[in-house]
Parts: C-alpha cells; structure tokens; sequence
C-alpha cells in the first residue's frame, strides 16, 4: 500500500510541477568592504549563476559559477547576505534568458581568446622575422609539448613503443614520417599573406566571428610535428611531468586497477584515430592522451596511482608564505582535497566504461590534493586553477621552420598584425570597461535581458535611475518583475549568530559576538582591514560602533607608522582602510561584514537545497 | 538558514533606503562588483568554479556532462546563427570549449555530437547546412553522423 501511495503522490507533485513556471532568481548581494563597497547582483537559472564581475584592468567580464560555489564565495567566505528575488517565466521566456546569458557567456570568452591570438601572432611573427634576419636565439612556447621535451636522451617508453607499433600495423609503416613530411611541407610554404586579415572590429551582434589566424595554424603544425617526434621516438614521460605519491593513499585496488587497464585499451584506439584527424589542433590532444596512457600503464604495472601534472601554465599562484599565514585554512583544504579525490575515485570504480571525463575528474582532484600537500610541507608556492585542470605542460621550442616567405613579407604582416593589436585592445577596453554608472554588475544583467528579447516581467531601464546601484536595482526588480517570493540567506556570521540565540542566551551571544577580541563565529582575518566591533546586526548602535572602530582604525594606523620598514606598510594599510571603511557606520551604513579564509563545509548553508528551491516552481502570489 | 518573505509584506530595506543611498554613494566610489577576500583564492585549490565541469561540485550526477552538453549547443546554435562553413574556426573554439570542460578529445565524446545536432535544430539550419556539417565533422563515421542527426532531430 505504502509504495502506491508514494507513486501517487510522485505523480501529483510532478503534475503540479509541469504546470507552474519555472524559476528566474535575480539575487542582490549586499557590499562588503574593498572591491565589493558597492554590493553585487547576479541571476541565477537553477545551479548556473552569472555575474558581471570588476577585473583587472578594470574589465568587466561576465563569469558563470555553479550556485553552490557562488553561495560559499560570496555569502560565506565574503560574509555577505543575499537577497534572492524568484521571479516566475514561462517556459519560452527562461530558455531565451538562459540562452541570451550563455551566449554572451561564450561569446565574450571568445572575444578575449582572440585578444591573446593576435598577441601571440605578433610574438611569432616577431620571432620569425628575426631569424629571417638571421639572428639566432628566441624560441614559442607550445602547450603539451613539456611531457616529453627537451629530449634528455632516456630509454624508450614500453607503452610508447606499443602505441606507435598500433599506428604502423594501422596505417603503415611509413605513416608516422609521411604525416611529419606532410607537415613540414605545409609549414614551410605557410605564408602569412595567404591568410584573412587580423579581426580589428569588435562583433556587435551574434557569436563573434574571427579568422583562424596565421600563429594557431602555425603553432598547431609545429605541435603536430611535435607529437608525431614523440610517437616516433617512443618518448617516456619527462621527470616532473608526472606525479607518483608514495603512501598508502595511492593504492589502486583490484576495481581501479581493471577500470585503468581498460580506459589505457580504449584510449589507444582512441589515439590511432587521433593520428588521422582532420581537426587542426590534433597535436596537443594527442600529446596528453600519449602521456596518460604512459601514467595509465605505469599506474597498472606498480599498483599504485601515477597522474599527469595536470596543473596548466598559466595557473594563479599563491605564495608560500600566505599559505603559511592561513596554515590553518590550507590544512583543512587538504582534507577536503582528500575527500573530493575519494569521491572521484569511487565515481571512477562505479562507472561501466571509464571515459576521458571520468579519468580527468580523479586526475584534477589528484592534482589539487598533491599540490596542497606539497604547499603544507612548504616545499613550493600553491597553484591553484579556478577552471578545469587539464594537463597541458608547455615547453620552449626553438626548432622552427621558418616558413618560405621574404623577409619584407614577414615585415609587413608583423607591422599589420600590430596595428590590428592595437585596435582591438583599444576597442576591448572602450567595449568592456567598467563604469560605476554606464557599465557595471547590474546595467550589464539589465542589457543582456533586453538583448535576449524577453522580459521577464517589465523593463528596468538603468540609464536614466539610479537603478544602476545594485540595492536600487533590486527595489526596482522587485517592482516591475514578475517576481512571486522573495528570499533572504543570511550571510555565514548572521546565520550562526541566529543559530546561536536559538541555544544560548540572546543576550550573551549577542555581546560575545559583537566584536572580533570574543567572537567564536569569527576568527580575525588578516585580509580584513582592521576593526573591533561588528556593526551588521546591530543598527541602532551601529554610529556609535563606527566611531569606535574609525579612532581604532585611526590608532592601528598610528602603530603602523614606526612599523613601516619592519611589515611594508601592512600595519599601517589594515588602520586607514579599517578607518575608512567604518565612517559610513556613522551614518547608519554598514559595508564591512568580517570575511573568512575558510569554513568547514558542515557548517556551510546547503546549497544543493537552495539550488532545488531555485528549480522548483512557484506559484505567482501577485501582479505588480 | 532561510528567512522567506512573501509579497505584501513590509520591507524593512525600503525605509532604510534614502539613508543607505547617501551611505552608499559616499562609499561606491571606491569600487564595485568585484570579490574582495584575498583568502578566496585559496578555496580554488580544491573546486573549480567554472560551470560545473568538475562533477564534485555539481548539484546532480551527470551535471558535469549535462553542462558540457548544453555549451556545445549554445555555442553551435550561436556559430551556426552568425556564421557558415568554417570548420576549422569551428573546431578551434569547440576544442577551447571542450576543454573548459577537461576534455581534450572532443571528437570521442558521442555527447559531442548529439550537442552539435541539437544547436544545429535549434539554429534552424537547412538540411544543406546540416549535411555540410555531418559530412565534415563525422570524418566519415556514420555513428558520429547519425548522432548529430539524432541531435538535430530532437531540437526541431
């Protein structure tokens, strides 16, 4: 009887689900002190959250994070409370936005791929010309290239040998030289000339459209090239290039083991495929499935993980001496590290046939818990990579083929390709640039609605309001969308504190919580600048409060000044932004919450709730 | 952790508006929209944040695929909107997108094929279109051309 009725009960709830709208979150953040002041706004659909975000050199971009992530960042480690709008659409109306968002997403990634092309034509061209000229020296570096070169002369890898006899008994014995000579042909009669002129203009409309210019063909035969050397000298895996853990940890059981042999069989088919492909960067693939299938084999025959160094070039790095002064944060990373790699590794076993994906996932969270390992011992730097990990280690490649063009050829496309540089940067800065009021984190949500042809209620237009302020914004929001509840998420220090009142004492919790000297919920932060009391919760006293922390803020900077040459201005620096950012707290307005280097992830909101709430329908409540 | 407020009532924020503007005014000059937690790089050591290409960090099982799905027909709804025939244009930027996702080897991925035919439906694209992309995609295997029409089907 029971399981009937829960099927009945499914069958209403998904009823009741397909006939309400889905779900548009327009969610306000309030500010925090520094680079948030003057808070924040994002729109959600279901676990994607985008963002227009304020970056160095002062861009705005637009990012995407899932809204678990975004929740812990801003609501947690940056102490901010949100103010969540669910505005009801119709089916039409969510894909449109969706869709508006995403493309503009992608699209804008593009734009900026295309900045670091035409950047990376003028340094080949540049290079090119030069030993045209016949002066020696320079060299381009190429992604992937870093697992098996320089050439230190080591013995033949055995899974090497084995992939390229798979190739020759495929294609021949001579495969592997026709394709270099194929692409050293190609290479040396690639003249810059033959291709479209550089993209100077910013797109206006649609997905952006640019050549495919000179340097990625160029880069994208000489890696090529590259593969096919390595293939054809069966070359092992370079020391550094790889990752083998000692320790127990790093065991493979008898289900891992299978699964690895596997993936390493299909991955070699997959390879000998690889060598004919018509796609034109093919080299770099084939140069990181060569190298894992090297870690895969090695894994198999030791019975013990072996993992690419999956880190990219280009990683953040943090320094040593900040992951000392956040010993504490970095630990407890560590063990999340080890439970992330834990769970990858069971997705791994559970799986029926292992793909790149799969393998890539026990890889990443790998690499993450070995790099934080390493950072704790204090033997380097961290890297840490806020996107996928996928193993492309580069190296300097000085072996050019100087393709067969004059030297004034070569002049004239280096001296076009700059002055197409130029424009472009100076049109990127003039489109993306932020402006408090004509660009920012809100106008850009507001313009890329009305670009995607569908209102979600009114139209709020920011030009000629003070909607452009993200609090404005959200009233304005409110008002004029088809929004049908509202929702606020306490950010992590109010949650806790609410949590407490409930066990404790409102009156004891309140005033150990008030300041930083007694507080259990909040640890001082050294990012902070520096104050004493909480000024977020507590608004009638919030003017008297400030004061104390602006002659605090005042008196630190006072210390700092003898301090200078001993802590570079630290002391001095944390007193005046503490200062400064507690003199709107004279006036009733609170910007700085406290901020986290970490919270354990129990005590973090449930996103993944959060997340279902945001998918689930609602009904509309009102017209406004 | 949740405090829901339904339409109609109060709304505390509103009577602290015109103090908060002026507040906020004085403030926001000195910046706004940006992550201001340094410690914040720190958290990327263990999670991506890119649009749930790391499955550990997505809401469902299957997310991680389900959103390298929905790129690819984003992006092929978008390119075959704005622009035609350039294959190799096309496969550059589906290769960069595939490996915000950890994927270097797009052309083994059969996700990747029912995504490109889906954007192509979605894009409206003539059957003429669609066989230009069939033909130079597929590389000759009918598995692969099949997906994309199975893709192009199902959008249309």
């Amino acid at each position: 009887m029971r399981p009937i009725l829960a099927l009945a009960a499914a069958l209403v709830s998904q009823a009741a689900v397909a006939s309400t709208p889905p779900v548009v979150d327009y969610v306000y953040i309030e500010a925090n002190e520094g680079g948030s002041s003057g808070g924040h706004t994002a729109i959600r659909f279901g676990d994607e959250t985008y963002h227009f975000q304020h970056e160095r050199p002062g861009v705005l971009r637009l990012r995407r994070d899932d809204w678990q992530h975004f929740r812990y960042a801003y609501g947690v480690l940056e102490n901010r409370t949100m103010h969540v709008s669910h505005v009801a659409v119709s089916d039409d109306v969510y894909a449109r936005l969706r869709q508006g968002f995403n493309e503009r997403y992608l699209g804008e990634r593009r734009v900026f791929a295309h900045r670091d092309g035409l950047r990376d034509d003028r340094l080949l061209l540049e290079l090119l010309l030069a030993r045209r000229r016949g002066e020696p020296g320079g060299a381009v570096r190429l992604r992937g290239a870093g697992f098996f070169f320089p050439d230190d002369g080591s013995g033949a890898s055995v899974a090497a040998l084995a992939l390229r006899q798979r190739v020759q008994q495929t294609y021949g014995a001579e495969a592997i030289r026709q394709r270099s000579d194929d692409i050293g042909a190609e290479l040396a009669h690639l003249a810059p000339a033959a291709f479209a002129s550089p993209t100077v203009d910013l797109p206006t409309g649609g997905y952006p459209v640019f050549t495919y210019p000179f340097s990625s063909r160029y880069r994208d035969l000489v890696t090529a090239l590259i593969a096919l050397r390595a293939l054809d000298r069966a070359r092992p895996l370079r020391p550094g290039a790889y990752r083998s853990p000692s320790g127990s940890a790093f065991d493979l059981d008898a289900t891992e083991r299978h699964q690895l042999a596997g993936y390493a069989d299909r991955l070699t088919d997959d390879l000998t495929r690889l060598f004919r492909s018509d796609r034109p960067d093919w080299g770099f693939a084939f140069l990181v499935g060569m190298a894992r299938l090297q870690a895969l084999r090695t894994s198999d025959e030791t019975g013990r993980w072996v993992l690419l160094d999956a880190f990219p070039p280009e990683s953040e790095v943090i320094r040593v001496s900040y992951v000392r002064q956040h010993r504490g944060a970095v630990i407890a990373l560590r063990t999340e590290a080890a439970e992330e790699f834990a769970g990858a590794r069971a997705r791994l076993r559970a799986t029926e046939d292992l793909n790149e994906a799969g393998f890539a996932e026990v890889e990443a969270t790998a690499n993450r818990l070995l790099e934080l390992d390493a950072a704790l011992a204090g033997d380097h730097d961290l890297r840490v990579s806020s996107g996928a990990l996928v193993p492309s280690r580069d190296a300097p490649w000085s072996e050019l083929v100087i393709p067969d063009v004059t030297q004034d050829e070569l002049a004239r496309a280096l001296a076009q390709t700059r002055a197409a540089e130029k424009v472009f940067v100076e049109g990127l800065r003039e489109r993306y640039g932020y402006d408090l009021i004509g660009r920012n984190c809100v106008s850009e949500i507001f313009r890329t609605v009305d670009a995607a042809g569908a209102e979600p209620g009114g139209r709020v237009d920011t030009r000629w309001s003070l909607d452009f302020i993200p609090f404005v914004a959200a009233d304005a929001v409110n008002a004029t969308w088809n929004v049908v509840q509202r929702t606020t998420l306490p950010s992590y220090r109010r949650s806790r504190l609410d949590d407490m009142c409930r066990h404790e004492s409102p009156l004891r919790v309140r005033l150990r919580e008030s300041n930083v000297i007694t507080s259990t919920i909040h640890h001082r932060n050294v990012d902070d600048s520096f104050f004493l009391l909480f000024t977020d919760d507590l608004v009638p006293l919030r003017p008297l409060f400030g004061a104390v922390n602006v002659a605090s803020g005042l008196g630190v900077a006072a210390v700092g000044i003898p301090l200078l040459p001993f802590d570079r201005g630290e002391t001095l620096m944390s007193g005046v932004r503490g200062a400064l950012f507690s003199v709107p707290e004279l006036a009733f307005v609170n910007l700085r919450k406290g901020s986290f280097d970490y919270v354990p992830r129990e005590q973090r909101p449930d996103a993944s709730a959060e997340v279902a709430a945001g998918t689930t329908s609602f009904q509309p409540l009102s017209q406004h | 952790m949740t405090a829901g407020m339904a339409i109609g009532e109060a709304d505390p924020m509103k009577s602290r508006v015109i103090v908060r503007l002026v507040g906020v005014l004085v403030a926001v000059p000195l910046a706004g929209c940006s992550v201001s937690v340094s410690s914040w790089s720190l958290s990327k050591s263990v999670r991506s944040s890119s649009h749930s290409s790391d499955s550990s960090s997505s809401s469902s099982p299957g997310a991680a695929e389900r959103a390298y799905r929905e790129d690819v027909t984003d992006y092929t709804r978008a390119y075959a909107k704005s622009h035609r025939g350039d294959f190799a244009g096309f496969q550059a930027d589906l290769a960069r997108i595939a490996e915000e996702h950890g994927i270097t080897n797009w052309e083994e991925n059969p996700a990747t094929y029912t995504a490109i035919g889906e954007g192509l439906g979605s894009a409206e694209v003539s059957d003429a279109e669609l066989m230009a992309y069939k033909r130079n995609l597929s590389g000759g295997d009918a598995r692969k051309a099949d997906l994309i029409q199975q893709g192009y089907d199902s959008a249309r």
